[in-house]
């Protein structure tokens, strides 16, 4: 494609949708005037000691390395660090909003008590001794009365040592109620269980990677850890290294990352699991497969026959029979020819990598899709390979044994009948508090979480919320949770505070970064940490023993001692010594920059952190820990656990005994209902990756930059769409799903697919900054629906009709 | 890796004994002190390198462009860790890098790369780096290892995923051991007991040749379920190992170059493998015959832990890194039988060849490959003119070479010049 | 003397804007209120300009991140009436705040659109204001910005490298936008210096400038992710 700039294009590409500046109207001798008269306003700077200190990015799980740059008391500036092994000294535009986090005007200033009612809230001030104290008073009570396990925690779901902290405080005290948010990982997690058998998190070694495949994953906008994912791609088009890997995208809205991609495959909304059999189809009639991976190191590829002698379906009889070429085509609205040649690069280049489905930072895709795009993974032989699918390394950090502590059987709240998979469920609490099964919830602690803004059935957990007589909230920022909480605890922003991170979503290696803070903490604001330690020690007896730290450095300080006595890996370092310490370590040598945990500590608080760089690849027997011992195409994990569901396949909407159940397959989707003739999908942009970040005026700025919409939500829709609709650029609409109605600036957008609409998340919040209220909160027109395998919410389907307000 | 700080002592007239001393060579060490000091005429230098800042010359100069070291890198050219095979002193990389410099060079004229150009301390620090990562086992191929479990019988004895013997330990308790010699030693250690169960069985010696002991770990690793943590060897010291060789007895029947028993081979002569790993296997390779030598004259068997054991080896290594002392006569000889006589002469004009009676290298090679490089590709494109093949030489010759000019012997003026 | 200049590589670019934060955030750029945002008045130096182009299914975007591109011959200069701006011998279009007159005159002469005016005194509600980077002023309302290549940066590298009696080496200098790419999409360095990474990005066939045929020599050069092509590849 060749394309031409001249003066008019760029102007008309330079200005966009907004109106130019009009110049007319105004005097030259005027402006002078009025120049000097303003003279006098000018703001000045004050200045003093310059400092470079390492940090950390508390903006995205990914805790990127940051070298804050301060002068006497004020951070003034965020970069990153050049020794973190994730970012290597870049760094997304979220990270560099943070200063506007630290001194945001509408942080939380003190601790808050609600003097009024959970409906209408009226805050006081308090002294942080009266906010401990009520917390830690309601928890001994509850703890007296044998009601521990009906406190719930709920938080991010990160895996790091703040993570270990809390589950030891709550096994301590007795209570079963960890519960994290949902991740976009979700849905891959689960594949990931159900065909390897394993519950490490699941990472891509994109870096090495050929060829890759990524059905509807928004890898440059905020999935896994983006300043990684974004490093890798400059690697793939460095004209330097030489190869260029491809990297094709396959998603029904022409999305940044669809943009940035080598190709962009128009898919039908919800087919993923289709289109990724669909190639499989091709390489498995052509023989592009890794054939001895397959006969070596998976299960359930031919048709095979149980110890009862009945014969079972494989996933080669599946493929062929269910997903030739032409269905598939008819299936996705792909055209054969392009699957076909999909298929061929996809089998010809190695390592070839398919992520998906469809997912963010925080949606995940359905199970099944999930299953049908690792499946790929199997026939290209890339699972545990260099620049393939590999499973996170593990922090060898010491299990502790935890005293118990009373009756320790009560089931979790987020662990349903129905859904028994790693990953939690935490959108199905408001049912098990509302419903007081299996148990009443007396108390939720959140920490740094807002569900009722985030998930899909927000609305439901606001009210079931109104039923719990004690809720406490961490927060920096008042929110729409924290807003129903008779508590609000408030949490010094990332710079001001001792920050800690494990491994990056996605990211290969061990990793785990500690930075004390940069800056003092500003208002009335305390680490949460320090508060839980305080409280473990208030309640004394089992609880003080399990956290016997005086603060959470003296606790960060304890696990290093941990990963000293580990005795291998290394301080974050230079590109260089990483490399060496790579070189060193496949050898079988280990050349520590430290003899002393002291030494350890010290290194880590002024690097940022400690590391493995290399991974064991290939260690097959971690890697397959299914029934079999192999990758399963067919998963005996889910038919042994589905044998004592005589509802799960009704769930799913096949007959009992159908082999379908077990194999990766295109699950149905969704009808529109009579009057809502559009498919209203949430979209993810990066500066508000995770639905996160639209307190910030830098963010909010850039956040709509493809349609230079900034500062509110847009409805992205097709223009023939719109114009049928009688909807032009820029119109005021409706957009009103059987749940709820929003009005929202509509803007025409060619890569919308005419049938789908998309509105961004991150916006419309009801509580909290100033500016996080601008636009409108797609999570509230979305259909409540779980996938009837893992439980994970389906925020794709849900169908609306669009009008002029 | 191995970064090599090495004092040869130079009698008075410029005549290096090459009797080593070692000052602290430390293998396996990051964060040594660069010394590229060279005292003069005060009979002693410093030789020296920092591998790290070898490693990143590697990168920095384009070496890296087309050479890997253990797979990383390039492809178009031989990956040096490996290939040449063997052990290679300093000279003999040197010989290497010499006699294939006229095809390299073509190559890179080809790839319009221009040759690039060192200093003596970045080419000290490029061969402590190569130097030391060719001493270093790479990740083995865990399908060979397959192959090798069947062929060495390990599993008459011990088991493994639930198969084979009893009678030895699950091979898998192994497998978080990251280093070849960290097995060897278990081996080394439980011997007797293995020795006489598999004379009861009638087993042979298991030996191991090449990578066969990366191979099988790295097989046996793929069968250890969740094997949690990796263990590694500390740095080795091969100062300590120099203190062990002698503490352990090893020098009751081994020499180093000369010095010591004579009953057992001169470990400082004869050729090494190429790597630590292997080293350790080729040991264990001819424990037995050690053994049966030592019971007959009646030296107690030594125990290493695995550190013991790693310093040992790389006393051994550090050790090889510098050549015996040359022979100038046989120098001389090279030097009209190759040809350089023909254009370094005495007094020569700068416009042909430089006269080498300055060449004040000491006993090092280094200077050499500095000066091939710098000057090598001017040198080839006037031998071309004048129709003069590149001369090869074998490493020994290049020691030769060195200590013939080293006396300053080639100009016979300047040879009298000197007392 | 050098010649700053900068190379950025369009396939490497992940559209991330980091860049663009980066500048406001090094630079003191004030975010406007929404209203004015809505009304095109961000004051950004460096925008990510989105191009879309052709129909569903046959979408394609372009997104190239443009800062003042520092031309040779900047029409900009030309138009000032009060000598407001102008060209450092070392290539930097500089603007003199205190002598500029807000008449606009260069930013309609500018085919870049990469001059802004500040309509409004600058806000940094809250606490913002703590944040402000000391090296750089705050501008005044009344008054045109734009991008300076990080100036205040050369002028500490300068004199670093001066305390430390060093050269300047390539990397002590570098623009916050450049600086931050998590790509390493962009480059920047001493067009004079033949064998500086920027000057041999240059010489790329893939490098080209952005309306080159207007004569106004850009120091910026882009390189092509391939389907970019055109009059503005013309080697010379």
């Amino acid at each position: 494609m060749s394309f031409e700039i001249n003066r008019r294009d760029y102007l008309r590409f330079a200005a966009g949708g907004a109106l130019g500046a009009a110049t007319s109207g105004v005097s030259l001798r005027g402006l002078s005037r009025l120049n000097a008269a303003l003279a006098s306003e000018e703001v000045i700077v004050p200045g003093g000691p310059e400092n470079w200190v390492p940090s950390l990015c508390s903006l995205c799980p990914a805790a990127c390395g940051l070298r804050v740059r301060t002068i006497g008391p004020r951070a003034v500036r965020i970069q990153g660090s050049s020794f973190h092994p994730v970012s290597h000294g870049g760094l997304c535009p979220k990270g560099l909003a943070g200063l506007q986090v630290v001194y945001h005007p509408d942080r939380l200033r003190a601790p808050l008590r609600n003097v009024g009612s959970r409906k209408s809230p009226r805050w006081r001030e308090i002294s942080w001794e009266e906010a401990i104290s009520t917390v830690a008073a309601r928890l001994r009570r509850l703890r007296g009365a044998g009601q521990a396990h009906q406190v719930v925690w709920i938080d991010r779901p990160e895996r790091n040592l703040w993570s270990r902290l809390v589950r030891r405080f709550l096994a301590a005290y007795g209570s079963p109620n960890y519960l994290t948010m949902p991740s976009g990982l979700d849905a891959i997690q689960t594949a990931v269980y159900l065909q390897q058998g394993v519950t490490q998190p699941v990472a891509y070694d994109l870096e090495g990677t050929r060829y890759l495949l990524s059905f509807g994953v928004n890898l440059l906008e905020g999935w896994g850890s983006p300043t990684a994912v974004m490093r890798a791609f400059g690697r793939w088009r460095d004209a330097a290294a030489g190869r260029r890997t491809k990297f094709v995208q396959i998603e029904p809205r022409f999305s940044m990352t669809a943009a940035r991609a080598d190709e962009w495959v128009a898919l039908r909304p919800g087919t993923d699991a289709a289109m990724a059999l669909g190639i499989a189809y091709v390489l498995i009639t052509e023989g592009l497969y890794d054939a001895a991976f397959v006969r070596d190191h998976t299960f359930g590829f031919e048709d095979w026959r149980d110890a009862a002698g009945r014969t079972h379906m494989g996933f080669r009889s599946l493929v062929l029979s269910e997903y030739r070429l032409n269905d598939v085509a008819v299936m996705t609205g792909v055209p054969a020819e392009t699957i076909l040649r999909l298929a061929r690069e996809f089998g010809q280049n190695r390592p070839a990598v398919a992520v998906g489905d469809h997912q963010t930072s925080t949606l995940p895709g359905h199970p099944y899709a999930a299953m049908a795009v690792h499946s790929l993974n199997a026939l290209s032989g890339s699972l545990d390979t260099p620049g393939g699918v590999v499973l996170q390394a593990e922090l060898p950090l010491k299990e502790e044994e935890i005293p118990p502590a009373g009756k320790n059987s009560w089931p979790r709240l987020d662990e349903t009948p129905e859904h028994h998979f790693p990953g939690h469920h935490l959108a199905r609490l408001p049912r098990a508090i509302l419903s007081r099964k299996p148990y009443p919830v007396e108390a939720v602690l959140l920490h740094d979480v807002n569900p009722v803004f985030s998930l899909p059935n927000g609305e439901v957990f606001r009210q079931s919320f109104q039923e719990v007589p004690f809720i406490a909230s961490f927060t920096s920022f008042m929110d729409e949770t924290s807003s129903l909480a008779d508590l609000v605890l408030p949490a010094p922003t990332g710079l001001e505070r001792w920050q800690e991170a494990a491994s990056p979503p996605a990211f290969p290696y061990a990793v785990e970064s500690i930075s004390p803070p940069v800056i003092a903490a500003r208002h009335r604001t305390r680490h949460p940490g320090d508060i839980l330690l305080e409280i473990a020690k208030f309640l004394g007896g089992q609880v003080g023993a399990a956290l016997p730290f005086e603060n959470v450095e003296a606790y960060l300080r304890h696990r290093v001692g941990d990963l000293f006595a580990a005795q291998t890996c290394s301080v974050y370092s230079t590109r260089l010594d990483e490399a060496w310490n790579r070189l060193v370590e496949r050898s079988g040598w280990w050349a520590p920059t430290y003899s002393t945990a002291d030494e350890l500590w010290e290194q880590m608080k002024e690097r940022g952190g400690w590391w493995e760089p290399t991974y064991y690849y290939g260690e097959w027997e971690r890697t397959a820990r299914t029934p079999s011992r192999r990758f399963e195409f067919y998963s005996q994990t889910l038919a042994r656990w589905a044998s004592s569901r005589p509802d799960f396949a009704r769930a799913v909407g096949l007959e009992p005994g159908d082999d379908r159940l077990f194999l990766p397959h295109q699950p149905p989707t969704v009808e529109a209902p009579p009057g809502y003739p559009l498919l209203l999908m949430p979209i993810e942009v990066l500066p508000l990756a995770g639905g996160e970040g639209g307190h910030l005026p830098y963010l909010q700025q850039i956040a709509g930059q493809h349609l230079f919409a900034t500062w509110e939500s847009w409805l992205e829709i097709h223009p023939e769409t719109a114009r049928k609709l009688g909807i032009r650029d820029g119109d005021r609409v409706s957009v009103e799903s059987p749940r709820g109605r929003a009005q929202v600036r509509a803007r025409l957008y060619a890569g919308a697919r005419p049938e789908v609409v998309h509105l961004p998340l991150g916006y419309g919040h009801t509580e909290g900054s100033r500016w996080g209220r601008r636009g409108v909160n797609p999570m509230a027109l979305l259909d409540e629906r779980y996938d009837p395998v893992a439980g994970l919410a389906q925020t794709s389907g849900t169908h609306v009709k669009v009008y002029r307000s | 890796m191995i970064a090599i700080a090495k004092r040869i002592s130079i009698e008075k007239h410029g005549i290096p004994s090459l009797r080593p001393l070692l000052t602290g060579v430390c293998v396996l060490c990051l964060a040594t002190p660069l010394l590229t000091a060279q005292v003069q005429g005060g009979g002693a230098y410093f030789l020296s390198g920092n591998t790290k800042a070898g490693m990143q010359t590697f990168f920095d100069k384009g070496c890296a462009r087309c050479h890997a070291v253990l797979g990383e890198g390039g492809r178009a050219a031989p990956d040096l860790a490996r290939a040449p095979g063997g052990n290679l002193s300093a000279a003999e990389l040197v010989a290497g890098m010499w006699n294939h410099a006229p095809a390299m060079w073509e190559k890179m004229r080809l790839q319009r790369l221009a040759p690039p150009k060192f200093s003596e301390e970045e080419m000290t620090n490029l061969f402590a780096f190569l130097y030391s990562v060719r001493a270093l086992d790479e990740p083995g191929d865990a399908e060979r290892g397959r192959r090798l479990v069947a062929e060495k019988r390990c599993l008459e004895c011990h088991s493994l995923a639930g198969q084979g013997g009893r009678a030895g330990p699950d091979l898998r308790s192994w497998a978080s051991y990251r280093n070849p010699v960290s097995w060897i030693q278990a081996m080394w250690n439980h011997a007797q007991p293995m020795q006489a169960m598999m004379a009861a069985r009638g087993l042979s010696w298991p030996q191991f040749l090449g990578n066969d002991m990366t191979d099988l770990m790295a097989y046996i690793r793929t069968l250890a379920a969740n094997s949690k943590g990796h263990v590694y060897l500390r740095q080795a010291n091969a100062e300590t190992g120099r203190e062990l060789f002698r503490q352990k007895g090893c020098v009751s029947c081994h020499a180093i170059r000369g010095a010591g028993g004579s009953r057992a081979p001169d470990l400082g002569r004869r050729a090494l493998p190429r790597t630590l790993g292997q080293l350790a296997g080729l040991m264990w390779n001819h424990a037995p015959a050690m053994w049966a030598s030592m019971r007959a004259q009646q030296v107690p068997r030594p125990q290493f832990s695995n550190q013991e054991m790693a310093d040992l080896i790389a006393y051994l290594f550090a050790e090889r890194y510098f050549e015996m002392a040359g022979n100038a006569e046989r120098g001389r000889r090279r030097f009209e039988e190759k040809g350089c006589a023909g254009c370094h002469t005495a007094g020569a004009k700068a416009d042909t060849a430089p006269d080498l009676a300055g060449w004040r290298g000491g006993g090092s090679p280094i200077p050499v490959a500095t000066a091939l490089w710098n000057h090598g590709p001017l040198m080839l494109e006037k031998m071309r003119q004048q129709e003069i093949p590149w001369p090869r030489f074998r490493p020994g010759e290049i020691v030769d070479l060195l200590e013939f000019l080293n006396r300053g012997q080639f100009s016979p003026a300047l040879a009298k010049a000197k007392p | 003397m050098p010649r700053w200049g900068m190379v950025i590589d369009l396939a490497k670019c992940t559209a991330c804007q980091a860049c663009v934060v980066a500048c406001e955030s090094e630079n003191n750029v004030p975010c406007v209120s929404p209203e004015e945002a809505g009304r095109g008045r961000i004051l950004s130096w460096i925008n990510l300009l989105p191009e879309v182009e052709g129909e569903y299914p046959r979408v394609s975007m372009r997104l190239m991140p443009v800062p003042c591109l520092h031309c040779d011959s900047p029409p900009c200069i030309l138009v000032c009436p009060v000598g407001a701006t102008g060209l450092s011998p070392e290539g930097f279009v500089r603007q003199t705040f205190a002598r500029c007159i807000g008449c606009r005159y260069c930013t309609n002469a500018c085919p870049y659109t990469r001059r802004v005016f500040n309509w409004y005194r600058p806000e940094f509600p809250g606490e913002f204001q703590q944040a402000l980077n000391p090296d750089v002023s705050v501008r005044p309302k009344g008054v045109v910005e734009k991008c300076t290549l990080c100036h205040h940066r050369l002028l500490k590298a300068r004199e670093e490298a001066r305390a430390a009696n060093r050269p300047l080496a390539e990397g002590d200098y570098v623009p916050a936008c450049v600086e931050v790419c998590p790509a390493g999409a962009m480059y920047f360095g001493d067009l004079n210096d033949p064998a500086s990474t920027v000057a041999e990005l240059s010489r790329s066939p893939r490098s080209f400038r952005l309306l080159e045929e207007l004569g106004t020599k850009p120091k910026v050069n882009y390189l092509s992710e391939g389907e970019w092509s055109g009059e503005e590849r013309k080697e010379a």
